[in-house]
């Protein structure tokens, strides 16, 4: 707990927390946009009948914002821990009289905190916000049940173990390559390939539960192999 | 309780093939400020990144107050203060919680932090983030930070660098007042005339190896020139290298 109070310290979460808040902002103007799309005489009934619901809005903004927190992660990722152990900050962090391996989960610990709870204002806050504005302007063709709360507290939750595990693997890939631009490379195409079903969580939850549980557990034995490596390290 | 504050044995460091320290041995008594020389690349940093655990040796053993260094068991950079290469901070944050976060890691009490500022000559810096100091500003933080969890052994890679004369006039001043008080102080500097000024024992590296750990005293006995000409007949092969 001592070691995660000193990397939240030392991090210097401004920056990332600006561009949190301009992911927010871009989700919430698509999340309007698309609740706009029914009105318009588009010919396109598919896209009218996804955006007519509230579920349908919000599977899609979710997936955009699962592309771009894993991306805002692992960006994280590579200033917080793969910069500062490849470059001249690893003397510094090597000359404590502490374990190496448990700097590497405080680091993790502190990104994966962040990216969680931003993200997870952005989804389900965002979906609050967005019905509260609704009752007023009455975009959305749809009745609000309890059951949609529900629905959307699960699926921003899963979607958030889901970011974490694409974030500790594309950190963790880029880490072991020494590069910034293979860390979010990486984030891109794990996300890429997990934006389909997510956009269907509604039709398919039990397999992107599936696969969020598949990436945290190989984010989490990834980040294992970098602590190791940590501990190995001479500089 | 041995007099001894580091004593290398026989160390040898490999580097994809390359030996860059072969065969050393040096020995630094407590309370000493020990003046290690050599031209670019002979291994200082090596030597001291090996002393700090940074690195560990190929071959032979460095003991540390009697001890020998083992890199599993970190305990013993408690007892050391490190600047070496470039130092590097917490840079959005100021110089005092800078020196707090140091002292977290090493589990040393905040107490000594305003004296130790105002002893390297950055008092006045409040909360002013250290992405605005200046290079010497940043050395003299580095120094601060070296010694703000009072160790025993001082490890100073190129501690100057960077400072204005009367930076170095004070830091030269801290250092001897430090050795005063039973510090062991083990430098490296390329600048000749601060080691004469400040050093007690010198010793020269040179093709990996120290060929001689003198004490200052009696160089200045044999060459009336000073260690510059020492240094110099070394390099070229005299005064029994």
């Amino acid at each position: 707990m001592n070691m995660l109070k000193l990397e939240l310290k030392k991090t210097n979460i401004k920056p990332y927390f600006l561009s949190a808040i301009a992911i927010f902002v871009c989700i919430m103007g698509l999340t309007y946009i698309l609740a706009w799309v029914p009105h318009l005489d588009s010919g396109d009934k598919n896209a009218a009948i996804l955006f007519s619901t509230y579920q349908g809005i919000a599977a899609i903004c979710n997936a955009i914002a699962l592309m771009s927190f894993s991306i805002l992660a692992s960006a994280m990722g590579y200033r917080y821990l793969t910069k500062e152990y490849c470059g001249v900050g690893a003397i510094l962090l090597f000359s404590y009289p502490i374990n190496r391996k448990s700097v590497v989960w405080a680091k993790a610990a502190v990104i994966l905190l962040f990216i969680s709870t931003t993200m997870f204002l952005t989804e389900y806050g965002g979906f609050l916000i967005f019905i509260g504005t609704d009752s007023v302007l009455q975009m959305v063709n749809d009745t609000l049940a309890l059951g949609d709360f529900m629905l959307a507290f699960r699926n921003a939750l899963v979607l958030v173990c889901l970011a974490d595990g694409i974030a500790l693997c594309a950190i963790s890939i880029g880490f072991i390559k020494k590069s910034n631009s293979v860390t979010i490379i990486s984030a891109v195409i794990l996300s890429m390939l997990l934006i389909n079903p997510v956009a269907a969580i509604n039709e398919q939850f039990l397999p992107v539960l599936f696969l969020a549980a598949a990436a945290l557990t190989g984010g989490i034995l990834l980040t294992l192999n970098v602590s190791h490596k940590v501990n190995r390290m001479e500089i | 309780m041995t007099n001894t504050a580091v004593e290398i044995c026989n160390l040898t460091k490999v580097f994809d093939g390359k030996e860059v320290l072969r065969g050393c041995n040096l020995t630094v008594q407590s309370g000493t400020i020990y003046g290690l020389l050599g031209a670019n690349g002979a291994g200082k940093t090596t030597m001291f990144k090996l002393i700090t655990g940074l690195l560990s040796p190929t071959a032979g053993n460095i003991k540390v107050q009697g001890k020998t260094l083992s890199i599993d068991k970190k305990d013993f950079l408690r007892k050391m203060g490190i600047l070496i290469e470039t130092p590097v901070f917490y840079d959005h944050l100021s110089a005092r919680e800078n020196l707090e976060i140091h002292l977290s890691y090493m589990e040393h009490s905040f107490g000594k932090i305003e004296q130790v500022l105002e002893m390297v000559g950055l008092g006045d810096t409040g909360k002013q983030p250290v992405s605005k100091f200046s290079l010497g500003m940043k050395q003299r933080l580095a120094i601060g930070r070296a010694i703000s969890h009072s160790p025993q052994i001082l490890i100073l890679d190129e501690p100057i660098n960077g400072l204005d004369p009367m930076g170095i006039r004070q830091i030269r001043n801290l250092f001897l007042s430090l050795a005063k008080d039973g510090m062991t102080l083990l430098i490296s500097s390329h600048i000749l005339s601060e080691i004469e000024h400040i050093a007690d024992v010198v010793g020269v590296l040179t093709n990996g190896n120290v060929v001689q750990e003198v004490a200052l005293s009696e160089i200045k006995k044999q060459y009336p020139n000073g260690l510059e000409e020492y240094f110099f007949q070394i390099m070229s092969g005299g005064a029994g290298a």
